[in-house]
């Protein structure tokens, strides 16, 4: 069957003071009819429903100067800084989920009271809105939803807001059906009813997630360094020089042999070896022989220069310095002065000094007898002799040396010739030994030997130097390989983290596509369905069968109704046929909606002229066996062909009256 | 004062000198001694026997190059050394008179060393010719 409002209940919402309305349905219909006066709260009913939902009284004539939501009766019987609430509870049940929803709207108002009008005011407080979900299929606990976005979005599920008149229904204005903000309104919802626009927002955030990861993938550049061709050379250079090594390492095997050879042989001519380095010792002992013989030769030589010298003079030297002592001791050796000159002033009588002119007399020249008497030799030959004195010394000194240089001399030619002799004897004797070998072939050998074992030695040594550097640069590339693999790895990564998201980038633009073609889809069915739809219940309300001959509706939703002649007529339909076209339209949308949800009308065949107003009702009661639909009628409009439909079909008829001080709603 | 600047020797052994002093003759070293020490070694040999030049002289160093005590003291005493009293002292300190001397006895010396160098074939008697001499010297004019 869908949805149904089972029951609606107002408390203190305007003149609605306390009133519970059941809608339960008659095996004939789900048709409720509500009659009430002008101005007894038909509109205020339908008010209270859109406030339950919305929090808005759509059909409010004049909101900023209407009255306060909370009943004016309840408020006076209220008293100051007491508490009014209002509340609407509407309560529905879904057949297809089986579930009884509670939606709850209350707004708690404190009562103040107005000095200067000398009323009481009502000022708002607190606003409680909650939605209870009861499962009948398995008895479980209801659910309570009291956050507010979650609530609208449940109202949402069965009355969408956007289009709240077309369940909402009033029949005084059926000009605003089908204006283009109108029919834009429309598309939006019911893109929203068949889950268009959650497939638009899906393929949008398909294409956004596309485009995202499409950047991403742009952004992830492949290396400009190939470290695939480094990671080849690095391990062809390491398996190169691991493999150099294992060559020098038979190469060193080989060179050992052959250096044990050599060594060998040179071991086995050890002794020959010694007796040619002793000749070679003794053959240098021999020259440094020859070299001290022609020291000692030299030494000789000047010892018989020196003393050839010193000993022919040495008569004269001894002489000359006995000569200088003697005088020394005697005190012979004078002052500064000039014998031969006082002799002449002696023997040629002078008058005058020759020195410093003054006179000498007999007493001077006594003087000067008595210091020539005293005086040996001349100042200038004393002068001469005490200055070869020391030099005399030094003779006399050397010469006393002579018998012991003779001595080291000849000690040292006789060391020297025994020297010289036991190294020529022991020569002899090692030449003898050697003359035993051919001397050609051992040297030869020798020398070859000690070539060849110098020469493993030293590739030996070169072996292992390049077998440490092959190590050494192993390790850096060995290094540098793993270094490498960890950048390929990290790029074989990226790679396929680069194919992932190219699949990815892929698989989100087909299924943008696929979504973008299924909404197109769905937009042009459910548009078909609801044209369909539209048309058929036109067609059966329409007690024209000549005039109109479609109706289509385009893809922003407006309606066009053609005659016969393929003219536009909706700017030239009846109001009849616009009320016809209205519900036609109105429930074309409700099917398309997928949820068959309730209709509320005010003043359902208000613009319907007698004629056709059974005939209205008749397809409107048709309607309410499947779907409910509940009435609110003036009296008048409640005429007698209208009755006649509904007196006995309607689920339930309920008449509302206010009291007699018209503050609230009674007879319900 | 004297004017004398240099030592002269006699020209004919001149030829003599000039072996010694391209190393023709060897004997006893001769030829590594420098003309003061060949004329030293000269003087020491005619020191009892001088005498004069009979052919032209030839100058053998320079006065300037006896430049050591020792050596002006033993040219000193060439004639010094035999001074009989103190006027021949007096007279005998004269250097002029002792390089005279000097000379005169190596115009014999040079000849006895030419005779030495040019009989003597065998170096190694030679030397123990000299070393013979030596030590009669020794015993003649030191020890006795």
């Amino acid at each position: 069957m869908g949805v149904s409002i089972t029951k609606i209940e107002l408390t203190n919402y305007r003149q609605y003071k306390k009133v519970t309305i059941d809608f339960e349905r008659n095996i004939n219909s789900h048709l409720h009819i509500l009659k009430a006066k002008n101005g007894t709260g038909k509109t205020t009913f339908i008010n209270a429903i859109t406030w339950c939902l919305y929090g808005e009284e759509k059909y409010l004539a004049d909101s900023e100067n209407a009255l306060n939501l909370p009943n004016e009766k309840t408020v006076e019987n209220t008293n100051e800084n007491g508490n009014v609430i209002v509340t609407v509870r509407i309560t529905m049940k879904d057949d297809d989920t089986n579930q009884v929803i509670v939606i709850t709207r209350e707004h708690k108002y404190k009562v103040n009271f107005n000095i200067i009008s000398k009323n009481k005011k009502t000022m708002f407080e607190q606003e409680k809105f909650n939605i209870a979900i009861t499962n009948l299929s398995n008895n479980t606990n209801s659910s309570i939803i009291d956050n507010v976005g979650e609530c609208n979005q449940v109202v949402d599920t069965y009355f969408n807001r956007s289009i709240f008149d077309y369940y909402f229904f009033d029949g005084e204005n059926l000009k605003n059906y089908f204006t283009k903000s109108k029919a834009e309104t429309i598309q939006t919802s019911i893109f929203n009813i068949s889950q268009v626009t959650l497939l638009e927002n899906t393929k949008e955030r398909t294409n956004s997630l596309a485009v995202k990861k499409s950047r991403e993938l742009n952004r992830k550049k492949p290396s400009e360094t190939n470290y695939f061709e480094e990671k080849i050379t690095l391990e062809k250079d390491i398996k190169a020089r691991d493999e150099a090594n294992k060559k020098l390492e038979s190469d060193i095997n080989k060179y050992i042999e052959k250096k044990v050879k050599a060594d060998e042989i040179l071991n086995n001519y050890t002794p020959i070896k010694v007796q040619q380095q002793r000749k070679l010792d003794l053959e240098k002992n021999l020259k440094k022989n020859d070299e001290a013989l022609v020291v000692l030769r030299n030494n000789q030589y000047s010892f018989i220069h020196d003393y050839m010298i010193l000993l022919r003079f040495y008569p004269r030297i001894k002489k000359t310095y006995d000569m200088i002592c003697y005088k020394e001791e005697h005190n012979e050796l004078p002052p500064n002065i000039n014998k031969k000159e006082i002799r002449e002033i002696i023997d040629n009588h002078l008058e005058n000094c020759p020195v410093c002119n003054s006179e000498i007399d007999d007493k001077a020249i006594k003087y000067l007898q008595d210091l020539l008497e005293s005086t040996s030799v001349s100042t200038g030959t004393s002068h001469q002799l005490m200055k070869i004195k020391s030099s005399l010394e030094i003779m006399i000194n050397q010469v006393s040396k002579f018998e012991k240089e003779k001595e080291n001399l000849f000690n040292t030619e006789k060391f020297l010739k025994i020297e010289r002799k036991e190294v020529e004897e022991e020569l002899n004797g090692i030449h003898s030994y050697l003359s035993n070998y051919s001397t050609d072939s051992l040297e030869k050998d020798i020398a070859q030997a000690e070539k060849d074992s110098k020469y493993y030695d030293d590739k030996i040594q070169e072996a292992r130097t390049t077998i440490s550097q092959n190590i050494a640069f192993n390790k850096k590339d060995r290094d540098r390989l793993n270094d490498v693999e960890k950048k390929l790895k990290k790029e074989e990564e990226t790679k396929n983290a680069k194919d992932e998201l190219s699949v990815q980038v892929a698989l989100l633009r087909r299924v943008t596509t696929a979504y973008e073609n299924i909404k197109q889809r769905i937009m042009l069915v459910v548009k078909d369905e609801i044209e369909k739809s539209t048309w058929r219940m036109f067609d059966a309300m329409i007690w024209k069968k000549h005039t109109f001959k479609s109706l289509s509706i385009n893809d922003k939703y407006e309606i066009s109704v053609l005659n016969m002649n393929n003219k536009e007529m909706i700017g030239s339909l009846s109001a009849t046929e616009y009320m016809a076209l209205a519900y036609s339209f109105t429930l074309a949308i409700h099917e398309a909606s997928g949820k068959n949800c309730p209709l509320v009308i005010d003043s359902p065949l208000g613009r319907v002229s007698d004629e056709n107003r059974e005939k209205m009702a008749t397809e409107l009661l048709k309607v309410s066996k499947e779907k409910q639909i509940i009435m609110l009628f003036t009296p008048d409009e409640y005429s007698s062909e209208v009755k006649n439909v509904y007196e006995d079909t309607a689920a339930s008829i309920i008449e509302l009256c206010l009291s007699e001080d018209e503050s609230e709603v009674e007879g319900v | 004062m004297t004017n004398r600047d240099r030592i002269y020797f006699p020209r004919k052994y001149k030829q003599f000198n000039k072996a010694l002093s391209d190393h023709d003759i060897k004997t006893l070293g001769l030829d590594n001694l420098s003309n003061l020490e060949l004329f030293k070694l000269a003087v020491a040999y005619g020191l009892d026997d001088p005498t004069d030049f009979d052919s032209a002289k030839e100058g053998l160093f320079l006065l300037k190059d006896l430049k050591t005590t020792y050596d002006q003291s033993l040219l000193n005493i060439v004639k010094l050394g035999t001074a009989k009293n103190n006027d021949e002292i007096d007279d005998y300190c004269n250097l002029e008179l002792n390089y005279d001397e000097a000379e005169r006895c190596a115009c014999t010396g040079f000849g006895k060393l030419k005779d030495l160098v040019e009989s003597n074939t065998d170096e190694e008697l030679l030397i123990k010719k000299m070393f013979r001499e030596l030590e009669t010297l020794y015993l003649t004019n030191v020890k006795l």
